[in-house]
Parts: structure tokens; sequence; C-alpha cells
């Protein structure tokens, strides 16, 4: 289709305002874009730029969440009303047609995004009744032809599925299959993938690739992911606090980016492979904002193995119970941990890499004692915890410390951030008086590079990025020899994720901190981690330096994760083979026994499970 | 903490009033309440006769007529307003202990019971199910017929019935937030059982909590009024705003003052009540999310 055909969206000028008169807050402010017919246009920006607004503007959605557009047009091509018809201005009844039909949506949330008591096919028959003016029995059919096009395997059973007997991979696909079901022109997916594992991601980024190629729709493609954008878009636009930044080819906008905002976006993004060749972790480089505050000690460059571990853990088994029956007897057990063994050195990041499922988080917390172990040893600094009475083992969750992933939730939304900080300290009789607390919390406070009155405010008074650094300073209230970070940058947009990285080695080669990373994203872990343990159902498959893992992958799950990581590389498609199918569960029946993996070396201190 | 930033030049009384705390919930909530409760305290100073004093004469007299009865009287020319001042004493002591007493025990056995679940919870909610299931008033009668009647008891009967509602709805809230990220947090540096229930999870647990004592005490004072009529309560001499309302009612027609008036001072006592549990709730929310 050549470029100079008009446009089938074109928006100009778009403003959107939230509350009246006074109070009116801006979310988006003269916002321009068109949008071919088969295109991708990719809007990226970080929380709270006003990208998903916009979205819902197009839908007609703002109402109900007490917004409006207050200037702009938004010049739809409408086959189904025959004219061009202004979205901002359109009644109530022609949006409805619209909507679901001719501009159709795929939201974040897979989990939450279907009703949970209707099944899969009465949900889409129901889309389907409804714009297609089908008969029940045709809409029928016309699911599972767009189920089979989505490549859910089994479409005719799923029909009849409700959506907690699917993985939140399928889930999505569903969400999909519904939104395309009526053939809409344009597909506006906020966030698609945001939720997934990276290979599940990898899946449906391909099947909206090969959907758009088979029924050319124009996809709007909302993402923070600056990866998947170089793979999915054909056109960028970058958005900042409401504003329009700027906006061309993704060649152009990330290959050669002319906005300051854009180059440092650019640049906060962890970009896979760009690590090749060196061996230390490295400090993220942020334009505008000074390296000067990492002087001091440098980031141990090599850890030496040869020193005593700060902790070692030997054949960590950990399993949950499922009950069931009549008897409420254990009929299945989640293997979340089988046989794990892993040591970290004083200074080191070791980095716990899998999917959802894997049992990475159940490690972590059965290091900081949340779970109790089924069987196995923890030795912190030679002594071995499991064996010692209770008393004496709560004295060990001073030495190690976590930190969550959700800043929001993992602070008590009741108290101020000073009482939150020290509380640690109280327990473990690190403070004694008020006057100590203060002062901690001030001090604390300034190692995170926030100014230390912040201790009166309360939660909710913070940004995501100041909130994870108040987290991180809670974990040091006690001075821990080891901090577990259970994907304690995930949940951050990528410039704040650079500076609480950066943040976090800092502290480290201050303090001569371990940290057990326990993550997913891949790019990150390139960054700051010394070694990298992959975890698949339960058990450690790889285990070696990061350039190891990295630069020679010898398990195939470890190859088939790195591939699936989306490359920054704009103009470049990636050709990776489509996975198929689900990862397997790590619920077993009892007495069925998981197969131990055993390891042999490949090379100096890199294990491989065969 | 909280106290780094106080500006220390006012009164702590100017500071309130000027602060977000003073608003109109609060400014006539605590009113109403403080009001009321001092009436009632003064009631013994203000009208020694205690309101029992019998005048057939002037039985039934509309109200606003004379400085004598300024509401009016009832079929037994008793003054309105003295026997409402003092009848406060009964309602207030009834429907406040009855419902702080509930709220108590019930918070307290819903955190255990949520927050460490097994055989303590199940036991518990299977107990408040059994205690749901039997009508009050038919437990009431049988218990006094035993203990015998008074105040005290009505009060001990109401807590032991009324805690459950309390109970079952803390034990809704702990199950969620016994999950919440900043329960693990706590655990995970070890704080103790204790302290995450009621340092934790009880301050965000509170907001409905308080709702639900405010409609109680209202609920509690109506309850305590049929409690009388039926013999069980207070010495029906002994004048009570339920024991009122109940007595005005063949008068309705005729007497509109004698069931209106102890009635209004129900409705203002509750109202009061109402917009301080109000206040509290949203004050004790620092996001204001209820709001």
């Amino acid at each position: 289709m050549p470029a100079t055909s008009s446009p089938i969206l074109s928006v100009q000028d778009m403003t959107i305002e939230f509350g009246v008169g006074d109070f009116a807050v801006r979310a988006v402010d003269g916002l321009s874009f068109d949008l071919q017919a088969n295109k991708t246009l990719a809007i990226v920006g970080e929380s709270g730029s006003g990208k998903s607004i916009s979205s819902l503007a197009l839908l007609g959605l703002l109402k109900n969440i007490g917004g409006r557009v207050t200037t702009g047009r938004m010049a739809f091509q409408s086959a189904l009303l025959g004219d061009t018809v202004d979205l901002a201005q359109a009644s109530e009844q022609e949006l409805r047609q619209i909507r679901g039909n001719e501009i159709a949506m795929i939201f974040q949330e897979p989990m939450t995004s279907l009703n949970p008591v209707f099944t899969i096919g009465a949900q889409m028959v129901e889309t389907l009744v409804l714009h297609q003016k089908l008969s029940k029995k045709e809409a029928r059919a016309k699911a599972l032809e767009f189920l089979d096009l989505v490549r859910l395997p089994n479409a005719k059973r799923l029909l009849d599925s409700y959506p907690h007997q699917l993985s939140g991979g399928m889930r999505q696909r569903v969400m999909i299959a519904m939104a395309i079901c009526c053939e809409p022109k344009i597909l506006i997916a906020d966030e698609p993938t945001t939720a997934l594992d990276v290979t599940i991601q990898a899946q449906i980024l391909h099947i909206i690739r090969d959907l758009q190629a088979e029924l050319g729709t124009a996809v709007i493609f909302i993402s923070h992911d600056m990866g998947v954008v170089s793979e999915m878009a054909d056109d960028v636009l970058v958005m900042k606090a409401s504003k329009f930044v700027e906006s061309g080819t993704v060649k152009e906008v990330l290959g050669a980016p002319k906005a300051d905002y854009t180059k440092a976006l650019l640049a906060a993004v962890p970009r896979i492979g760009s690590m090749t060749g060196t061996q230390a972790p490295k400090l993220f480089d942020i334009p505008g904002v000074t390296v000067a505050s990492t002087s001091g000690k440098a980031i141990n460059e090599v850890i030496d193995v040869n020193v005593a571990p700060v902790l070692e853990i030997e054949d960590l088994t950990t399993r949950y119970d499922i009950r069931g029956g009549l008897f409420n007897k254990v009929t299945h057990r989640v293997h979340a941990a089988e046989k794990v063994s892993f040591k970290i050195y004083p200074g080191e990041t070791l980095a716990l890499v899998g999917e959802s499922g894997s049992g990475k988080s159940t490690v972590g917390k059965t290091i900081q004692q949340l779970v109790e172990p089924v069987s196995g040893a923890m030795r912190y600094h030679g002594r071995d915890i499991f064996s010692l009475p209770a008393e004496e083992r709560k004295v060990f969750q001073k030495q190690t410390q976590y930190v969550f992933q959700d800043p929001y939730g993992s602070m008590n939304p009741r108290k101020t951030v000073g009482e939150s900080l020290v509380e640690p300290a109280w327990v473990h009789g690190l403070v004694k008086t008020k006057t100590q607390a203060r002062d901690l919390a001030a001090d604390l406070l300034t190692k995170v590079d926030l100014p230390a009155e912040y201790a009166g405010r309360y939660p909710h008074q913070f940004s995501g990025g100041q909130r994870q650094r108040v987290c991180i300073a809670r974990a040091l209230a006690c001075n821990p020899s080891l901090v577990i970070a259970d994907e304690a940058v995930s949940a951050l947009d990528v410039s704040v994720q650079a500076q609480v990285v950066n943040l976090m080695m800092k502290l480290q080669a201050d303090h001569n901190l371990s940290y057990l990373f326990i993550t997913h994203d891949m790019a990150v872990v390139e960054r700051v981690s010394h070694r990298v343990a992959v975890m698949y159902l339960g058990q450690i498959v790889e285990l070696g330096t990061r350039q190891q893992i990295f630069e020679n992958p010898q398990h195939p799950y470890t190859k088939r994760l790195l591939a699936a990581v989306p490359v920054l590389d704009p103009g470049h498609r990636p050709n990776r083979p489509p996975l198929e199918g689900e990862i397997p569960s790590a619920t077993r029946a009892v007495g069925d026994e998981p197969e131990i993996v055993t390891f042999r070396q490949v090379s100096e201190g890199h294990f491989v499970g065969t | 903490m909280s106290d780094i930033h106080t500006s220390p030049k006012r009164s702590w009384f100017a500071r309130f009033f000027l602060s977000r705390y003073a608003s109109f919930e609060f400014i006539i909530g605590s009113f109403l309440t403080v009001s009321l409760v001092v009436l009632v305290l003064l009631s013994g100073v203000l009208f020694p006769g205690g309101g029992t004093e019998v005048n057939l004469i002037a039985r039934l007299s509309e109200p606003f007529q004379s400085s004598d009865f300024p509401l009016g009287t009832d079929p037994l020319g008793r003054d309105i307003l003295a026997r409402i001042v003092h009848g406060g004493r009964i309602s207030l002591l009834v429907g406040l202990f009855s419902a702080l007493g509930a709220v108590v025990v019930g918070t307290v056995i819903g955190l255990f019971a949520g927050y460490y679940r097994g055989f303590l919870d199940a036991f518990v909610m299977r107990f408040a199910d059994v205690q749901l299931a039997l009508p009050f008033i038919l437990m009431a009668i049988t218990v006094i017929a035993i203990i015998g009647p008074g105040i005290d008891r009505i009060i001990i009967l109401m807590i032991a019935s009324q805690w459950v509602q309390y109970a079952r709805l803390v034990r809704g809230s702990v199950l969620s937030l016994r999950e919440r990220e900043f329960v693990q947090a706590a655990r995970s540096y070890g704080q103790s059982n204790l302290k995450i229930i009621f340092s934790h999870i009880l301050p965000n647990a509170m907001g409905p909590l308080i709702i639900l004592l405010t409609l109680n005490v209202a609920n509690n004072i109506l309850l305590e009024s049929s409690l009388t009529f039926l013999g069980l309560g207070a010495d029906p001499q002994t004048p009570s705003w339920g024991g009122m309302l109940s007595e005005g009612r063949s008068y309705i027609q005729t007497a509109w003052w004698v069931t209106v008036f102890p009635g209004v001072a129900i409705m203002l006592t509750v109202l009061g009540l109402n917009l301080l549990g109000d206040w509290l709730r949203d004050e004790m929310d620092p996001l204001g999310q209820t709001r």
C-alpha cells in the first residue's frame, strides 16, 4: 500500500482533560498522528505519559473514567457508517457500532479482561452476534476459525472452557482472537505482552504480526518496551508527560533520535548483547545524571571464589501441597524448588533467572525463611540455619533482606516512610530510642539519594521509583550482607529502572553487599550480574559466569530464553522459529517425583544440566 | 517520625482547627456528640426530679406552650424534655458500651482467626455461624430468664451476640491483607506476629469497622427499647429513649410529641456518631481514597 494514500485514522491536535474548571488536569496535550492501513504505529512513553489515555479516547471510553476530549479531531474512515467520522464528536450510538467492530482493543491484563463466569465461546459469540448480526451457530463457527488463527491448539474444546482453565499466554491469545473476530480496521494493543513471560511474549508478537499481514489491520501498539517496539513498529511516536516528543519511522526514531528525551530513554534501555566481551557488571550511562556519585569503590570486577561464601544452599527442596478430595488429603504437590544448590560470595550478584512458575521466587523466599523447605541445607557464613532453633534462626533474617517486586504494595500505606524504614531496626534492637530511629531514617534516605525530610511522608506521596528506593533503604536498615531482590526493578519504567539498578550497584560497591537478583529480564541480568543461574521447573539447569551464560549458552532452555528477548535494533525483524506450546507445570501427583538434573562441567565454573 | 514537620508556633488546639482535620463532618459531628454527652452528664443537675414526677393535670400537654414543659408531657404528665435528658443515660450507656465491647471482642477474634487460619479459624467461624442462626430476642429471653434482668446483663448479652459481625468483617479483610506484600515484607525482616497483626493489619482494616460501629450504636439503642418493652431490660420506671418510643406508640395519632422527641434524640445521636465515624475513617486513611 503506498504511503501517500489517505490515512485510515488521522488525529489532529487532540487534547484530553480530566476534572473540571480550575482543577482540570491535561492528560494529553495537542497530540497529532496519522495511521495508515496495514501499518503499525507504536506509541511509546513512560507511565503517566498519556499513551493509554489516548487510546481510550479513540474508543470513546474516556467518559467512564471522568475524562473528555476538549479540542482536536479524530477523523476515522468508517466503512460501516460510510463516511469519515470524527470520533471526538460521534454520538454514543455511533461509537458503540465502531467499538469492537471497526476499532478493537487488547488490554494488558489477560487475567482480568475476560469475564470469569462465562466460557470463552460464550464471550466470543456475544461480540459476533452483537456486531456482525450472525446467528449463534454461525458465530460459533466463526469463533472457532479465529481461535485457530491465533494458533490455539484444540480450539473446539477451548470454546467450552472457562478463563481460569487457561494459562496467561493462552488467555491473551483468546483476547486477541476476540478483538480481531470482527475483522477490525484498527487494532489497539495496550501493552499486550507486558504481563507475559518472554517466550510467550515472542509467540504473541509473532501472532499479531501474522494477523496483520493476513487481515491488513492497522495496529496501534502501546508499549514501554523499546525492544518490542523495535520489532513490531513501522512508525514510532514518543510521548512524555502528556506531550508529543517526536515521531517518525522506527529507523529514524530508534536509530537516530533527535529529541533529548528519546536519547535518554534509549540510553536507559538495557540491550542484550551490549556487554559482550566485558567481565564486570556495568552501570547504565544516563545522560544528564552525573556518574560522579559512583566515586569511591568500584564494582567488584571478578568474584573471588576462593573465599568463604556468604551463603551456601545445598539440595534445597520446597514444595507446596495441594489438598483435595473428601478427606482433604494431599493429592498433588507443586515442586517449586527441587534440589537447588548454589553459593553466593561476598560482593557478588548472583542472578536467578527463569520464567513464571520456574520456582525462582520460592528459592528467594525459602532463603528469607518465609517458606519452610522440605529438605536441604542453608549455610550462612558456614552455620547451618535450618538446624538451629526458631529463636536463633530469626537472627538471620537480619542478615538477609528481601526487596519485593511491587514498591506500591510492600510498604504499609498507613505508616509514614520513616516509620516503615526503621521497623526492621526496631525488630532487631538496632535502635532503642525515637531519636536514634529518626537519625537512622534520615541516614538511610540519604544513602538512596532521597532527601532526609521525606521521612514524614506517606508511601502514596512517592513515585514508583522513589518508593523502590525506599524499599531498598529499608533493606539496608540492618546492615545485611545479602539482599534478595525479587523482580525489584521489573515494575519500573526504563529510565527509573536504570537509576535504581545503578543505585543498587553503587550500594554494592560501598557496602560489599551480595545480591541474589531474581528476575525474568535477561537484558537487566546481563548488566548487573557476576554469575547467572537459570531455573526451569524448579531446578537449576545452567549455572556460570555472566559471560559464560550469555556468550556460550549450553542448555536448550537457556538458548530459548535468550533468543526470545526482543532486540532493540530498528529494521531488524527477528527470524526466530515460532515456539509452540506452553511451559509445562511443576505440579505433580504425590509420589510422582521429578527427575533430578545432573550437571556436567563445560568449563571452569560453568555447569550445565543434562 | 511524623512529628518532624509539625510547626511549633500555635497551640495544638489552634493547629488542629486550622489543619485539614477540621472538616464539616468533624465540626457538626463533634458538636452533636459533645453536647449530647454534656446534657446527659448534667441530667441530675438540670432535672433533679429524674423525669419521673407524675402530673396528671398536665397530662399530654402540647409542646412549645409552657415553659414548664417545653417539649410537652406524656400520658402521665411527665416532662418529656426531662425524660429525654435522663433517658439518654441508659440509651447512651447501652448503645455505646455494647457496640464498643462487641467491636473489641469481635475484632480481636477476627484478627487472630484470619491471620492464623487453621483450626482456630474453622472453629470460630462455625461457632459464629451457629450464633447468627439464633434469633437474638429468643436468646435474650432465655438468658434473662435464667440470670435476671438488668442493664449490665443486657450489655453483656448484646456483646455476646454482636461480636460475630465484627469478627466476620475483620476476618475477611485480614484474609486479603495477610497476603499483601507489606505484610510479607514485615515477616521477611523478622517482625513478630503480634506486631504484624496489630500494627500492620489492623490499621488497614479499620475503615469498614468504624462504619459498622456507628450503625451498631443506633441499632443497640433501639434494641434496648425492645428488651425494655418485653420487660427484660431496665426497670420500666427509669426513662430510656427506646422505652419512651414504645410507650408513646398508642398515642401517635393524638399526641405526636410523645414519640417524635425521643426519636429526634436518637436520630441526632446517630447522626453525630456517623459523621464522627466518617471523619475518623477518612483521617485514618492517608490516601484519602474513601473520600
